[in-house]
């Protein structure tokens, strides 16, 4: 199967050969195994229920959950392959379902998971916006900065590094996208999680103090945005060593000069 | 991360090495989206934050009284009360719980009097007046009335412990007290030298009626120098080394010259009293607010706290338990006091 650096364009023949490698029916032993793991759990944990449950609903789960999501793209995969075939270039719906499974359907999916995450969060009770808007501020911004990320990187990999045709393809859009999504979606719950209770409890006194001396909220920020993003970086960092140096730069446009 | 590549192998990778993809191109596809995945995160937390900060602060005050339990519903909840309906019941339904109990709907009037007559008549350095502004979770309401007649008076504020004098003085501040003005009869109205607080902005308010809080909080990091360094720039009138060398000359009168370059989790509760006492001092702000702010320190310490704060020529308005002190030391008395 080795096909070298060549990029190469799935022909019909090539994927139903690669899909036969992988049949229901070949599943099977997976399910089994999973049963006797489940049984395994059931006697390992002194002959309760809990963690075999646990097990078993994990595995329907998975099965369920891709089986739909496979139910889903499928159609839209045949689809824009039989329009980029006929190349009709009046109707050419395809990218529109493309950009609208990723911005209608994964988006909001995100956004919501996201902000939902988080123990703490925030109801600004001023007169001038309107309720909607105060109960699901986090959502909208959330989604907003998801929006802003997902398609600033989504481009730079669609249109300058792969540059696959035509650009909508659906195989390289929706893994793409998703990959971006799902890591943005976990640092935001974890920096929601931070900014929150440092702001009620760590740093509240500490914020006041500096605006009761009159700086402004802006510069009174700075250290609470650091202790965020990197605490939210954390786990992408690690030895990534340039992502700390962004953070230094963004903070060191501030006159801050703690620590 | 650091592991990364050693023995699992990532998942962009894993795909393409499944799919047939040479392992040069696999692992460039990792590279890129690595990179991609980093940049994205950092652009996405960052836009969060920012705009998040923006919107936790009314009038330059931190609202963190905004802040509140999150009961929105997980999508991952969501999917498992859907696919396993006799399990997850319990994580979604009955957590819900009224958290604004106003069956207690007694409410404590806390009124504020003066030794002082209100005059109209003349023009003077300082007045507020205050209706019905209620807090501590709408159970007290506080009017008061009052002015500072002269540039140079120190008054006093007394009352027992919990009545409102910290929430008093910061609402005069502009800060987040958690004084509401809801009702239509209720209203705050604060001149300075013949001028309405509403005609400034709250960043510049603060710096003409500065409020010094009681104790520093526990994570303000740096020294009390670098805390000069910092507010510096907000206060164009004084350069950086004269504010340095007036709250040095201050910490020389208050014993304790050496804790400049001292951080602040090293200080004692009176040293760091005197150091915030002492920049408050060196900024020259037209009235300074003080919390307590010799609550900390002994007998002797406050006599030469007390001779300094006379000697700048500041206006001051301050709460003290001390009794000795209120006589020593207040031109106008003000006390508060549940009616």
């Amino acid at each position: 199967m080795y096909n070298g650096d060549k990029p190469q364009h799935p022909s019909p023949k090539l994927n139903r050969q690669h899909d036969d490698e992988l049949t229901w029916k070949s599943l099977l032993p997976a399910v089994v195994v999973s049963i006797l793991v489940s049984i395994a759990a059931y006697y390992a944990c002194g002959n309760t229920i809990e963690m075999m449950e646990d097990v078993l609903v994990a595995t329907i789960r998975t099965v369920v959950q891709l089986t739909l999501l496979v139910s889903l793209l499928s159609p839209l995969f045949k689809l824009v392959d039989s329009q980029t075939k006929i190349k009709t270039t009046k109707y050419n719906t395809a990218p529109l379902l493309v950009l609208g499974y990723v911005f209608f359907f994964m988006l909001p999916l995100a956004a919501w998971e996201a902000s939902s995450r988080s123990k703490l969060t925030l109801h600004p009770m001023s007169i001038n916006n309107s309720l909607l808007l105060n109960n699901n501020i986090v959502l909208v911004i959330v989604m907003v900065s998801l929006l802003t990320a997902v398609s600033l990187m989504g481009a730079v990999a669609l249109f300058v590094i792969v540059k696959p045709k035509p650009w909508y393809s659906p195989r390289h859009v929706i893994p793409l996208c998703g990959m971006l999504f799902n890591n943005a979606l976990s640092a935001i719950s974890v920096c929601l999680d931070i900014l929150f209770s440092e702001l009620q409890l760590k740093q509240r006194d500490t914020i006041e103090l500096m605006c009761s001396f009159g700086s402004d909220t802006w510069s009174a920020t700075r250290p609470i945005l650091r202790s965020v993003l990197s605490s939210s970086m954390a786990p992408q960092v690690c030895a990534h060593l340039f992502v700390k140096y962004m953070v230094c730069l963004y903070v060191s446009l501030s006159r801050v000069s703690f620590e | 991360m650091a592991f990364k590549g050693l023995v699992a192998i990532p998942g962009m990778m894993t795909g393409n090495l499944l799919a047939g993809s040479s392992p040069h191109k696999a692992a460039k596809y990792q590279m890129m989206i690595m990179i991609l995945i980093l940049s994205g995160n950092f652009i996405s937390t960052a836009m969060t934050t920012e705009i998040l900060l923006w919107n936790v602060f009314e009038n330059g005050a931190l609202r963190d009284d905004w802040i509140d339990n999150n009961d929105s519903i997980r999508v991952s909840q969501l999917i498992s009360s859907i696919m396993v309906p006799w399990k997850s019941q319990s994580s979604i339904g009955g957590t819900k719980q009224d958290s604004e109990s106003t069956l207690d709907s007694s409410v404590i009037d806390v009124k504020l009097t003066s030794d002082r007559e209100l005059t109209n008549s003349d023009n003077p350095f300082f007045s507020l007046s205050l209706r019905e502004g209620s807090f501590a979770n709408n159970k007290r309401k506080m009017t008061a009335d009052f002015t500072v007649p002269n540039s140079g008076d120190i008054a006093i504020l007394e009352g027992v412990s919990g009545v409102g004098k910290s929430t008093l003085l910061k609402s005069i501040a502009m800060l987040n007290s958690g004084m509401i003005f809801s009702a239509s009869a209720s209203s705050m109205a604060v001149s300075l030298q013949g001028k309405d607080r509403d005609s400034f902005l709250p960043q510049e308010w603060r710096k003409q009626v500065l409020y010094v809080p009681q104790q520093i909080s526990s994570t303000l990091g740096g020294t009390p120098e670098s805390f000069i360094r910092f507010i510096e720039p907000f206060h164009p009138h004084v350069t950086l080394e004269s504010l340095t060398l007036q709250t040095l000359g201050y910490l020389t009168a208050f014993d304790c010259a050496n804790i400049l370059e001292q951080s602040w989790s090293e200080l004692s509760g009176g040293e760091s009293q005197r150091a915030l006492l002492s920049i408050a001092l060196a900024l020259k702000p037209k009235i300074l607010l003080a919390d307590e702010s010799t609550s900390a320190l002994p007998n002797d310490m406050k006599l030469k706290v007390e001779e300094e704060m006379k000697r700048s020529g500041a206006t001051i308005i301050m709460v003290s338990h001390d009794v000795e002190q209120i006589k020593r030391l207040g031109t106008v008395r003000l006390s508060l006091a549940a009616v």
